[in-house]
């Protein structure tokens, strides 16, 4: 397995665990932004079809998107 | 959260133009394509690298593009919603008793003002350009009694339309308070 250097002196880092990590990190603020966006959107967005069709649309690539990344490390 | 009085109706909402958001639209997709526009140029030899990095280059592309390039996307997806939201909530609300400004300031950062047609004292239109002129969008501007600034909605669309409708909406309100 292939590892990163160590330049913390204590802690060693696969690339399989930084892949993960920014995995996670990417993920997480994805899902922070979502429920912000969709909390304005409900709230200020003065409901209507286009926003209901754009909430969709978001979450569908979104998720499609974390779907890839996280079945190319595997 | 916008509360209406009672038997207020919405009688137009009025949005930026579209055309606003095109330049975001093109630097982001210009940025989902710069990772491959970046292996292209590195690896055809315009650069004068040696052959050990090209091939570490290369080597990183194949081990981690598609987690990388999908992460990428997934941001950019991410930031083009935050601008869109910025865009799309930016608006006026045009109802039978007042005009709600509500503005989109930032993520979090938002200001709500109305005021009773009573209180508009001037409206202007300005349309500037070519571009504005023929795509029909302008800046709006209300004068209004009361208020330390002036109420301004850049790149309105069709901002002629709606301000016959206030001046409309104007004239009936002042009718009523009259009788």
């Amino acid at each position: 397995m292939e590892y990163i250097p160590n330049i913390l002196g204590k802690v060693s880092l696969s690339g399989k665990s930084v892949s993960d990590l920014i995995l996670f990190l990417v993920a997480a603020f994805t899902a922070i932004a979502s429920l912000v966006m969709f909390f304005h959107w409900r709230r200020y967005g003065m409901g209507g079809a286009t926003l209901a069709l754009m909430e969709i649309v978001y979450v569908v690539v979104a998720v499609m998107l974390i779907v890839v990344a996280f079945l190319s490390l595997n | 959260m916008i509360t209406f009085e009672e038997g207020e109706q919405i009688v137009k909402i009025v949005r930026r133009h579209y055309l606003v958001i095109i330049p975001m639209i093109m630097s982001l997709m210009f940025a989902a394509l710069a990772p491959l526009l970046f292996y292209t140029f590195i690896t055809s030899g315009f650069v004068p690298l040696e052959a050990g990095a090209i091939s570490a280059i290369q080597n990183i592309f194949t081990k981690w593009k598609t987690f990388g390039y999908s992460l990428w996307l997934l941001l950019l997806w991410v930031i083009f919603f935050i601008e869109w939201t910025d865009y799309y909530l930016d608006l006026w609300i045009i109802t039978s008793k007042r005009i709600i400004d509500v503005e989109q300031k930032g993520f979090f950062h938002r200001e709500i003002t109305s005021f009773r047609y009573e209180q508009i004292q001037d409206i202007t239109v300005e349309t500037r350009g070519l571009i504005e002129t023929f795509f029909k969008f302008g800046t709006l501007q209300i004068q209004t009694a009361g208020h330390s600034r002036d109420i301004i909605i850049r790149d309105a669309h069709y901002p002629e339309v709606a301000r016959s409708l206030i001046l409309r909406l104007s004239e009936k309100s002042k009718a009523t308070t009259n009788q």
